[in-house]
């Protein structure tokens, strides 16, 4: 985005917008651009009013914070507007698809939450409840289920997913190999093939936590739709 | 303070439609009326006022269009609707009748009803 023709300021406003910007990436393409122009606007007539042109771009863009308010919460306010807006235009045909979308995530969820059970079953990590608890599907259904509702805080920030790879990566590094595994990495001596089960662990994890997550943004747009009636 | 910040929040469409019923104006204009007319009383920062703005828009109480003045850059103007207006008239009372209700407790002005005496 940056440019050497640029002064401070403009990269301050720049900066400003790329944040604020980051909180719509839910929002089509041309409402995106039109937020960004208008804002744009609007923030470079605070910089030239607040004769930010001689700042430096921190300071620049902390006088831009002060006068405009955090780039973050006001990304998010209009993403949870624009979010509104759309609920009280959508078609019986959007209607539909959106059930389509949420049967498919619903499915998935099940799906991938049964195979996670039969791999605890199958490599011997589910001997109790409580390592089912720590182990198996619990963790990130309740992870997917929260980020679903949060809706704004959702598995498509990085830190969801950097802290599910924790999460996960944490509970298998107590799991033992499976003997059969084991036994081929030692015979390919290749000892990379003994993370494959932390690595199919974490697979199923994101997955479980993502399609749940996918199916109660689906369930809460679908209980407040409003379908057009005209 | 919380409690002014509050009631900013909540009656910040009102304001902004109060603006706009004066005339059509660009987001920059209205934060700076909005301070004028308030001679600066009520803090707040200008970003909060989109949020605001694209609601309003959303209800079809304004709408909004690109103007490209001969000199200078496009900006984007709302203008009041006639539904706007409405709301506005209906939300004005709502606002005088709360002020009311809230003046005459803080007031200390009787119902008229005799207080119990305590023995």
């Amino acid at each position: 985005m940056e440019s050497p023709e640029k002064n401070p300021h403009e990269h301050a406003v720049e900066e400003y917008l790329d944040q604020l910007c980051a909180q719509l990436d839910t929002l089509p393409a041309e409402r995106q651009n039109d937020i960004r122009r208008e804002l744009g606007q609007h923030l470079q007539t605070l910089a030239t009013r607040s004769h930010l042109d001689r700042a430096s771009n921190a300071s620049a863009l902390g006088e831009l914070v002060n006068e405009f308010g955090d780039p973050t919460f006001i990304g998010q306010q209009l993403a949870l507007q624009w979010k509104r807006s759309l609920r009280t235009k959508l078609t019986p045909e959007q209607f539909i698809s959106r059930c389509l979308v949420c049967t498919l995530f619903s499915g998935s969820t099940l799906f991938s939450s049964w195979l996670m059970l039969e791999m605890c079953r199958m490599f011997g990590w589910g001997h109790n409840l409580f390592a089912y608890f720590v182990i198996g599907p619990l963790i990130p259904l309740l992870a997917g289920f929260y980020w679903g509702v949060r809706d704004l805080h959702g598995l498509n920030k990085r830190w969801g997913y950097l802290l599910i790879t924790l999460l996960s990566l944490s509970a298998s590094s107590f799991l033992p190999v499976p003997g059969h595994i084991s036994a081929f990495a030692a015979e390919f001596s290749n000892h990379g093939l003994l993370l494959l089960p932390r690595f199919g662990h974490l697979l199923l994890w994101l997955w479980i936590a993502c399609s749940l997550c996918g199916a109660v943004v689906a369930i809460s747009d679908i209980k407040s739709l409003k379908p057009q009636t005209t | 303070m919380n409690v002014e910040r509050e009631l900013l929040k909540g009656n910040t469409p009102t304001l902004v439609l109060a603006i706009l019923r004066d005339g059509p104006l660009h987001g920059y204009a209205v934060a700076r009326e909005l301070e004028h007319r308030t001679s600066h009383a009520l803090k707040f920062k200008d970003g909060t006022l989109y949020p605001a703005l694209h609601a309003l828009e959303s209800e079809e109480l304004v709408v909004s269009q690109w103007e490209n003045p001969a000199k200078g850059q496009a900006r984007k103007v709302y203008s009041i609707t006639a539904k706007g207006h409405k709301a506005l008239e209906q939300r004005t009372q709502g606002w005088l009748s709360f002020v009311a209700a809230v003046d005459s407790v803080i007031g200390g002005k009787s119902h008229g009803k005799p207080r119990k005496e305590s023995a």
